[in-house]
């Protein structure tokens, strides 16, 4: 099987009443790729990935999953290959056993069995199942939202700063379990972050974005 | 014996003074209400006191067709009145209210005269109006309960419902538990007069036919009959308001349309 381009967009743009809030976007992420997102606060770096995730509707252009414009494709079978994880995770459920196992209560998933990944791979303790999602700090939200979500096993995470929440030591943690996902078989994300160390260290490509005319360099 | 009974003018107006009460109530509390506690009151005087010539001219002309269009005026009114207080608005919340509560109230009420027991002629306005009037009076308060319940869940949980689409919920997986709690809101004042029915208050229909004369088993069978027209109408209207807001709020790529979604402006 030749090298094949996962997740592009042609030319995407997003008009918002008389002005966009971002145009001519183009990229192409390969198995491995790592696309790092940056630009000021409120240049719709978050709503990019939430159109990404087809969860709002682009004005301009095509998003294309494996060749396939999104717009043919179902939506649920595309989120669950195309895995949108917000800045403000939403838990679902009453423990944080409850929130793994929401999706496989979904019919997308429901022939479906979660990877078996560790708690530690986190730097989480294994008792926290059995924790109350309340009781949960902002960073143990944020690493039990990535948790489940490669549990899920998706080909493509769009990530919107996963690690904001996080301690220093806990933020490289994070990094190089993600950086080892990317590395096996079919696996590419996009990564939204403010921090351009992190992002130098990560991305293998980078898309900045900015109002009014908005560019890409890599 | 109805001389006892009858009400007249100085009857109204000493009640009227109840609504100092209420007023009293809103200063103590701060509650911003009195205005709104005086319209309400003078409206509700003023209406029903043209409703009586109406009725009184439709009840004298005995033609099907100023029935109808009477009815016809009530379900309008019903429609425009079950959306008017909402707190939130989307694009084309009146029409599904309208078509909501036209179906359900005219669906049962027509069931009722088809099957159950059928006046003559069909639409003897002393029987039909006021059925209708208690059908769409109860539909009012169970689209308006259901449909408030729903809008504000959906204002509220906005973040929740769409990390539900993009783990791959469809739209039904992500808003069904909203959609259940919403139909239960709408559903429970009516279930609750169900089961108070006839031990905490006569019901309004009864207190009238027993103040005008009819025997008490009259009376209960009437109402008996009646509750169970009202309850499902209210049931039915409701999930129907629900499922065609579901309809207008998400979309069939299984997004949630929250753009669409307002708040109303208070008047």
């Amino acid at each position: 099987m030749k090298h094949t381009v996962l997740f592009a967009g042609k030319d995407l743009g997003l008009k918002q009443e008389n002005h966009f809030l971002f145009s001519h976007i183009n990229f192409e992420l390969q198995a491995g790729m790592c696309l790092g997102l940056s630009g000021r606060s409120g240049e719709g770096k978050s709503t990019l990935l939430r159109c990404l995730a087809a969860l709002s509707p682009i004005t301009e252009g095509e998003i294309y999953y494996r060749g396939t414009p999104i717009s043919a494709l179902e939506k649920p079978a595309y989120r669950q290959q195309v895995l949108y994880l917000p800045q403000t995770p939403q838990l679902q459920g009453i423990t944080v056993q409850g929130a793994l196992d929401y999706p496989f209560t979904l019919n997308v998933y429901k022939d479906l069995s979660p990877l078996d990944i560790p708690a530690e791979a986190l730097g989480l303790p294994t008792s926290i199942v059995n924790q109350r999602l309340q009781h949960l700090s902002g960073g143990e939200r944020q690493r039990v939202q990535l948790w489940r979500a490669l549990r899920l096993n998706p080909e493509i995470l769009l990530l919107d700063e996963p690690t904001a929440a996080l301690d220093k030591n806990t933020q490289k943690q994070v990094e190089s379990l993600l950086q080892h996902w990317l590395s096996q078989a079919c696996h590419a994300c996009i990564w939204i972050s403010h921090d351009q160390a992190q992002l130098r260290q990560i991305q293998s490509q980078a898309l900045i974005l900015k109002r009014p005319a908005t560019s890409k360099s890599d | 014996m109805t001389n006892q009974f009858a009400l007249g003018y100085e009857h109204i107006a000493l009640s009227s003074l109840l609504l100092v009460i209420q007023m009293g109530l809103s200063l103590l509390l701060d509650l911003k209400l009195i205005r709104h506690i005086a319209w309400a009151g003078l409206r509700m005087i003023m209406q029903l006191s043209l409703v009586g010539m109406v009725l009184t001219q439709v009840f004298a002309w005995q033609n099907p067709w100023a029935v109808l269009g009477l009815l016809s005026v009530m379900t309008l009114v019903a429609g425009h009145t079950a959306v008017s207080r909402l707190k939130h608005r989307y694009p084309g919340i009146y029409r599904n209210a309208m078509m909501s509560i036209f179906l359900s109230s005219w669906l049962i009420t027509g069931y009722f005269l088809g099957v159950v027991n059928a006046p003559s002629p069909w639409y003897l306005p002393q029987y039909l109006i006021p059925l209708l009037g208690m059908v769409l009076g109860n539909g009012i308060s169970g689209i308006a309960l259901a449909l408030d319940r729903l809008l504000c869940d959906f204002s509220l949980q906005q973040a929740d419902i769409e990390a539900r689409l993009a783990l791959g919920a469809t739209r039904w997986e992500a808003v069904h538990e909203i959609f259940k709690g919403a139909l239960q809101t709408g559903m429970t004042p009516i279930l609750n007069s169900m089961i108070a029915a006839g031990l905490v208050s006569l019901p309004g229909m009864m207190t009238g036919q027993i103040l005008g004369g009819a025997s008490p088993q009259q009376a209960v069978n009437y109402q008996i009959v009646i509750l169970l027209i009202i309850s499902t109408s209210t049931a039915l209207g409701a999930f129907m308001v629900l499922y065609l807001s579901y309809l207008s709020l998400t979309g069939s790529d299984h997004t949630l349309h929250f753009w669409v979604l307002k708040e109303a402006s208070r008047t």
